[in-house]
């Protein structure tokens, strides 16, 4: 390869990095630190045994559960996930344990209350009535509503109500507030709700079914409401304290007489009938989670974890790069600019992949980055060793490097397969640390030949093409300065 | 350890540290493969009876139970208090640790109740009342047994699927007997480390399992170089080559030493790194399980793709027909006396 081709290579490469972290730097991207490294809960959910098969979405309809009560929080950034049956939830930033556990476990609220009143935001009494709902949100933390009192709920805007991504919420100070009497019905009297054709056949509705004693107290509470108009016809649905409907009894449903055997509310389409009616079975949550896992981290020991294995990965690196010049001089100190390299891209990668794929670096990551700078190392050694052996042979410094760069270069693509291999089976199969040690690594392995194939090369190249800086004997290129006599019986 | 090479003197002499480090070494791996086979069982044996004598030593990860990190501990307290503070509970089997002179420690339960259950907070609130540390400074980690198994489990699973995969990839490379002799390799790395974690009671935690699976890769990764060299010097192992299977193994074997050394001590400098950093730091059990699991796995898997991986190769190969009887003519010449 001629030399123009080799500076080539290089200078492309090397821009190629330095877009890299002008991009990140123009954004101003970190990597995503995980809870060992900056302190906080972490939450492994499993369904309990015994509820049979799994259905995976209702398993993701619960994880949404716990997601909005976990939102009541303010955590900054909290990461709620299913991966396979298993829920895992991240709380970086939160101390408190023990009410994590709680809010996660806990069991949901269902309660049936009539409406004295709703309050849309544009309402001139809006800010009189009641605390605000973001002050309701935090209450909400702290337990049910009383259930014999009149209180001040909320209700976030429209369908957001069963919002599939909380992000968009809107804003708590334009949730509708409703005042609401006391709760006529509780959740422990739902035995079952489904969605169905209404009546007519034309729309779509969640229907009841009580139990016997709950059927006469809902039969009671809606023939009272039946003789109202207006707001106070409505009955409000709450859940963990949040309206979550408030539908008015039918104007069929005559004064006094009630709705029998259960109750029916007509909604637009099919999803929202099955929401609704996951949420009125769920008097726990749709699937009976145990927690399985529960682990904190004080945001000190954290930090240290993350100086230490800097520091760790900082020395490591300083007594390779010692070893390397050591044992092959100008070129060995070539060799630690590839490991530096590495470090960079590396560093970059982890950057950029937590904003694109949400990648979090853990304690176990970092092991495997540490663990992946021997990888390194070692292409960088097989390299010069491939070249030793080539000078040996006789060829001269130019056609050696050459030579030696596609023999290495396949021995550390073999090599690699198989760390590659081991990455992505540990990723896929394993649960828990370990992904993150293999997604590192296996990243790392990737980097390791790219960098092999481009910069190493092409920085070898460069030098072994230079006259002046392959005769330098500090360069350590020559065969006089490594102890390459001419074998005898060998030809030089 | 080369500056003897000088302009002024063209003929260096001809130390065994030069020849090493010019990859002409020769030492004779292959033809001592009885010794270093006498080694590797008696290493094997020695595995498998502490395992079968002491068994090991797991982490409540696998197990299920829960620990805790204290730090910022007020009080004076000894480790048989914080025993006794959890005898309170009914639980027997207590690991419990001072650390960081005083003001921290380290102690893990079997399982207390249902995680994240009365018994796990009455079991922190009485820790927090022995050490007069802040309920928040207590780092609680409980893990449930189902979840324990589970990850157990997987491991091995992982593990299982990884061989295999390691077999199928090293036949398609390069051929069957190398990958025989990988797999053998291998079995012999786990064995030995988790005889070492049987015999000195390390505790298996996941971290140890990670580096389990990184001593795997590494020892591999060291016998696919050994096997790529031996398949170059053997290519053309023919009427022409007047050296053995088992002779030219032996030369590429010493041909890598070089590199085999090289990147053991490159690898192992960052882990050692790791082991020393770790040591200092309360509550990293991570860094230091992995660091001290991968630094004794290193160690073995050096020498097991040495000592181990080639010569069990040379034997199945020198059963191959041509090969063997390449081998037999050149000793029948030899013994002739040309």
């Amino acid at each position: 390869m001629s030399k123009g081709l080799l500076g080539g290579i290089l200078g492309v490469f090397l821009a190629a990095v330095v877009v890299l972290w002008g991009v990140i730097w123009v954004n101003d991207w970190e990597p995503n630190l995980g809870l060992d490294l900056q302190g906080g809960v972490s939450l492994t959910l499993e369904p309990a045994p015994g509820q049979g098969e799994i259905d995976l979405e209702i398993l993701d309809q619960t994880v949404e559960v716990i997601r909005s009560r976990v939102d009541g929080l303010g955590v900054a950034e909290p990461d709620i996930a299913r991966q396979g049956e298993t829920v895992l939830v991240q709380l970086p930033g939160v101390a408190d344990q023990e009410q994590a556990e709680d809010i996660v476990q806990a069991t949901a609220i269902l309660q049936f209350r009539p409406v004295y009143r709703e309050i849309p935001p544009a309402d001139p009494d809006y800010e009189e009535v009641g605390p605000s709902c973001a002050e309701l949100e935090e209450q909400r933390l702290e337990g049910p509503p009383p259930a014999d009192e009149d209180v001040v709920l909320c209700q976030p805007p429209g369908e957001e109500a069963l919002a599939d991504d909380p992000e968009e919420d809107a804003p708590t100070d334009s949730w509708s507030k409703f005042e609401l009497g006391p709760v006529a019905v509780d959740g422990g009297s739902v035995e079952d709700a489904g969605a169905a054709l209404d009546q007519a056949g034309l729309g779509w509705a969640t229907v009841l079914d009580f139990d016997s004693e709950g059927d006469e107290v809902f039969q009671e509470f809606t023939a009272e409401l039946a003789c109202n108009t207006g707001d106070t016809r409505r009955l409000a649905i709450v859940l963990d304290g949040l309206v979550e409907s408030a539908p008015p009894v039918a104007q069929d449903v005559p004064c006094g007489q009630g709705i029998a055997g259960g109750g029916q509310i007509s909604v637009a389409d099919q999803e929202e009938a099955e929401d609704l009616a996951l949420i009125l079975r769920a008097g726990a949550l749709p699937i009976q989670l145990d927690l399985e896992q529960s682990l904190a981290v004080s945001p000190t020991l954290g930090t240290d974890s993350l100086i230490a294995g800097l520091q760790a990965g900082a020395i490591g690196l300083a007594l390779v790069a010692l070893y390397l010049v050591v044992l092959y001089r100008g070129i060995g100190a070539l060799a630690v600019a590839e490991l530096l390299m590495f470090g960079i891209l590396v560093l970059g990668a982890i950057t950029v992949l937590g904003q694109a794929i949400g990648f979090t670096l853990t304690l176990a990551g970092v092991a495997g980055i540490i663990v992946s700078i021997g990888i390194a190392a070692d292409s960088s050694i097989i390299y010069r060793e491939r070249y030793r052996d080539e000078i040996r042979r006789g060829r001269t410094i130019r056609t050696a490097a050459e030579h030696a760069f596609s023999s290495a270069f396949r021995t550390n693509l073999t090599g690699n397969t198989v760390s590659f291999l081991a990455a992505v089976v540990l990723y896929i199969l394993a649960v828990g640390p370990v992904r993150g040690f293999a997604f590192t690594l296996g990243l790392a392995t990737l980097i390791d030949t790219l960098l092999f194939a481009t910069f190493t090369r092409s920085l070898f190249g460069f030098v072994a093409n230079s006259p002046k800086l392959a005769k330098a004997p500090w360069m350590g290129l020559r065969g006089g300065t490594f102890a390459a006599q001419p074998v005898p019986g060998r030809a030089k | 350890m080369t500056s003897s090479a000088t302009k002024t003197a063209p003929q260096a002499k001809n130390t065994p540290l030069r020849r090493f480090l010019n990859g002409e070494s020769d030492i004779t791996f292959i033809g001592r493969g009885r010794t270093w086979a006498i080694i590797s069982l008696a290493l094997i044996v020695i595995s498998l009876a502490s395992l079968g004598v002491r068994g090991l030593n797991f982490a409540i990860d696998f197990t299920g139970g829960t620990s805790f990190v204290i730090s910022d501990a007020t009080d004076e307290f000894t480790s048989g208090d914080l025993r006794d503070a959890m005898g309170e509970f009914g639980v027997t089997d207590v690991t419990a640790q001072v650390v960081d002179e005083g003001d921290g420690a380290l102690v893990s339960t079997p399982e207390l109740g249902e995680v994240g259950g009365e018994l796990d907070r009455a079991a922190t609130q009485a820790l927090a009342e022995v050490t007069g540390a802040d309920i928040n400074d207590i780092d609680r980690q409980a893990v449930g047994p189902r979840w324990g198994a589970q990850v157990t489990e997987q491991a091995l699973l992982a593990l299982a699927v990884f061989l295999g995969l390691v077999v199928v990839y090293i036949t398609l490379r390069f051929e069957w007997r190398m990958a025989l002799s990988a797999l053998v390799t291998l079995v012999h790395d786990i064995v030995v480390t988790i005889g070492v974690y049987a015999l000195v009671g390390f505790e298996v935690s996941p971290a140890s399992v990670i580096a389990l699976l990184t001593i795997l890769g590494y020892s591999l990764y060291d016998t696919v170089v050994v096997f790529d060299r031996v398949t170059e010097e053997t290519k053309f192992l023919g009427a022409a080559e007047n050296r053995t299977y088992g002779e030219l193994a032996n030369g590429a074997l010493n041909g890598v030493l070089v590199r085999s050394l090289s990147t053991s001590v490159t690898s192992l400098l960052p882990v050692g790194a790791l082991l020393l950093i770790g040591a200092q730091l309360l509550g990293a059990d991570t860094l230091q399980d992995l660091a001290l699991a991968l630094f004794i796995g290193m160690a073995v898997g050096t020498y097991s793709s040495i000592f181990v991986a080639t010569p069990i190769l040379v034997a199945l190969k020198e059963r191959e027909p041509r090969v063997a009887e390449h081998k037999e003519r050149l000793l029948t010449q030899r013994g002739g006396g040309t």
